[in-house]
């Protein structure tokens, strides 16, 4: 009987794998060869699962490395040996964008598909890059959480990094036209920006004297990562939980605690791991010549919607995720190790 | 007498390098073959040789990077000292050409800013050198090691108040990018390459021919002309023999008219001029582009290369050709770990580290057998008189 019953599942077993075999998979037979700034990092070795997850359902077979200095000639030197391991995809997370073009333009000069994610590898010598989420969605995302935690009415400010900091610029602005633009927030009362200057104590202060001069305040958006912290046990210290809340652009290992106690519903951050697993979707794409990386050429994606390819500001081509990672009580523990 | 013999081990050394090399070459060969076989077994893409010649030399570039470090420390180990600096001042004086040629630039024709630059970045190197030379020869009593530890710091740390932490780069300027020729290939060999494919429900793999282009780095030319230099320097003027004898015995070169303290100087700034042209190179490595954490960690590579070449840590001996025999002994290592044995960068030190413990500990292990032997043999003789 026992005998019987082994032959049968070793029969279904070879069955199984025969069929699997026999299923082409769109990524079969082709290499991907992934490069980051530096080996032992937690955030990229989950961009990497990212790219394990899309090469079970592709079937493509990938190589992982950085040097362990964050320096450019290691990731030269790690370019060229997949070069000549004859990878067809490179995906690189450049330690300096302007280095690699040489090296990036004779791997495409072989035939091989050049994709930057996370940190970009200029546009002349780049195929495509891959980010995370444009500034406009951004800033658009952090303004619809902390409305949604308001119940879309009352007083809202902004604690930024330094009055001069191009990206948070970027972001408040659009923040500001979308709390114009947008009829649902017509009831929220913005009373502008306080900087904190990237500092721990200095953003504190300007919280705390916010938080004075407004005792009915609501919401505050922080949109820095060094900044959400001091905000956080500001209003922790104020005895304000509760009646303010926060979101912004945090690391879930520095928010944890404060998201746990309540003093923010959800905070963000961009997923490396969604970041690696459409690289490697958009790489297989580009190899196969199911998509030509040109403006206005879409992709489909499982689990992801309207992903186009844009020209960025350096003229190159990017395409963005758009979608950032919330950290709520429920999801903060699993990412504390990550990011 | 003692001459012949210093030369033979020599010889010897260089010979154990050249096999050295000889066996990692065909271990790599080996095993890229069995991968190959392995991988047309799987069916998988098409299939070419990983680890050859052509691809050896196309990819050689970024381990030449601290070639002229290693040449340059070979005068300090020669002499006993150590400086471990040079990546910091490699460093600071590719960022000082950078910022000069920032300046120059908008005033004077950049072909002139570009060798004005490339001056002031020599002369930050020599300067730094003389630096540590000064300190070295004036302070005896403290470790080379722990005075260039030092000013190793002092660099690194100018350095980033110089260019901050973000990269230098003139973005489309023809003159400055020509740096870039100083690294990359600019000839081109073609060869014909073997492939084999896998056709669709055939059993043997099909062979063809393809095209390939092998191109020579200019760096490893730019090494050889100054490993040439460097080896008439040391092997064949008095000076050479000067520098091994200050490395031998420092008091009786000083009482045999030797100026050791200047002559020291000087070699110590003669590796900072080297450590500059290594910087120089790594802007054109890194396509023009100037970071203030360039170059980290390449003294050690450098004191590994000069090391494994031969060159005793107590000063003395060694020699360029073993040098130049250990750059590559490291580059084929690193370039095979990588690409056959698929290791990760950072697992590749492991392997040179084994290789440098080895090479060092051999010679005084062969000295202890043959001391022993002598003795014994004196033993000997005395008992049988």
């Amino acid at each position: 009987m026992k005998k019987i019953l082994s032959v049968v599942l070793a029969l279904v077993f070879c069955f199984a794998l025969m069929s699997a075999a026999t299923a082409e998979k769109a990524g079969e037979g082709l290499t991907i060869g992934i490069v980051y700034k530096q080996s032992g990092n937690a955030y990229f070795q989950a961009g990497v699962s990212g790219f394990e997850k899309a090469a079970e359902e592709l079937g493509f077979t990938l190589m992982h490395d950085g040097p362990s200095d964050s320096s450019n000639d290691g990731q030269e030197r790690i370019i060229r040996n997949y070069i000549d391991l004859g990878v067809d995809i490179l995906c690189i997370s450049a330690n300096d964008a302007a280095g690699l073009v040489d090296v990036c333009n004779e791997a495409r000069a072989q035939g091989i598909i050049v994709l930057s994610w996370d940190a970009k590898v200029d546009a002349e010598g780049r195929d495509l890059d891959i980010e995370p989420a444009s500034a406009k969605a951004i800033g658009v995302q952090q303004l619809e959480s902390i409305a949604e935690t308001m119940g879309y009415e009352g007083k809202l400010a902004i604690v930024s990094a330094g009055a001069t900091a191009p990206n948070q610029n970027l972001w408040i602005k659009y923040i500001e036209e979308e709390l114009e633009a947008n009829e649902a927030y017509s009831k929220i009362e913005y009373l502008g920006v306080v900087y904190g200057d990237d500092d721990y104590s200095k953003s504190y202060d300007v919280t705390k004297a916010l938080i004075d001069k407004y005792p009915d305040l609501k919401g505050l958006i922080v949109p820095t990562t060094n900044g959400g912290p001091a905000v956080a046990k500001c209003i922790q210290d104020e005895g304000k939980v509760g009646q303010i809340k926060m979101t912004g652009l945090t690391l879930a290992s520095d928010m944890a605690d404060y998201i746990k106690a309540g003093i923010a519903d959800a905070t963000f951050l961009w997923n490396p791991i969604e970041l690696g697993y459409v690289s490697a979707y958009v790489g297989v794409a580009l190899a196969n010549e199911e998509l030509t990386a040109e403006v206005g050429a879409t992709i489909e994606v499982p689990g992801f919607e309207g992903l186009e390819i844009i020209e960025s500001d350096d003229g190159g081509l990017i395409l963005y995720l758009n979608k950032l990672n919330p950290f709520t009580a429920e999801t903060v523990d699993a990412w504390v190790d990550i990011l | 007498m003692k001459q012949k013999k210093i030369c033979q081990r020599l010889i010897r050394w260089e010979t154990m390098l050249v096999v050295l090399l000889i066996v990692l070459w065909v271990v790599f060969d080996l095993k890229d073959a069995a991968s190959q076989s392995a991988d047309i077994a799987n069916r998988k893409r098409t299939i070419k040789d990983v680890f050859n010649l052509p691809n050896m030399i196309s990819g050689i570039g970024p381990y030449m990077l601290y070639g002229f470090m290693a040449l340059g420390m070979t005068l300090i180990l020669g002499m006993g000292g150590i400086d471990i600096s040079i990546g910091a001042i490699g460093a600071m004086s590719a960022a000082v050409m950078a910022v000069c040629y920032g300046v120059f630039k908008s005033a004077m024709n950049p072909s002139l800013a570009l060798v004005l630059s490339a001056v002031c970045c020599l002369i930050t190197g020599a300067a730094c050198g003389l630096l540590n030379g000064a300190l070295i020869t004036r302070f005896r009593e403290l470790f080379p090691m722990i005075i260039t530890l030092g000013t190793q710091l002092l660099y690194r740390g100018l350095t980033y108040l110089l260019i901050g932490g973000k990269p230098i780069q003139y973005k489309d300027d023809t003159v400055w990018e020509s740096l870039k020729m100083l690294y990359n290939g600019s000839i081109k060999v073609e060869y014909s390459e073997k492939v084999l494919k896998m056709a669709k429900g055939a059993t043997e793999p099909t062979e063809s021919y393809i095209t390939s282009t092998m191109s020579i780095p200019n760096i490893l030319l730019w090494f050889f002309a100054f490993a040439l230099i460097f080896f008439v320097f040391l092997h064949l003027t008095k000076w050479g023999r000067q520098l091994f004898a200050i490395g031998t015995n420092r008091e009786a070169s000083r009482l045999s008219g030797v100026r050791v303290a200047n002559f020291e100087l000087i070699m110590y700034m003669i590796c900072g001029i080297t450590a500059a042209i290594s910087g120089m190179f790594y802007i054109g490595s890194a396509s023009g582009t100037m970071r203030a954490d360039a170059l980290k960690g390449y003294e050690m590579y450098a004191i590994a290369a000069v090391v494994l070449g031969g060159f005793s840590t107590n000063g003395g001996t060694g020699n360029i050709i073993g040098v130049i025999l250990s750059m590559f002994v490291f580059a084929v290592m690193k370039k095979g770990m990588g690409t056959v044995f698929l290791l990760i960068e950072n697992a590749m030190d492991l392997a040179v580290g084994v290789v440098l413990i080895v090479a060092s500990l051999l010679p005084n292990i062969l000295e202890d057998i043959s001391i022993k032997r002598r003795l014994h043999r004196q033993h000997k003789e005395a008992a049988l008189s």
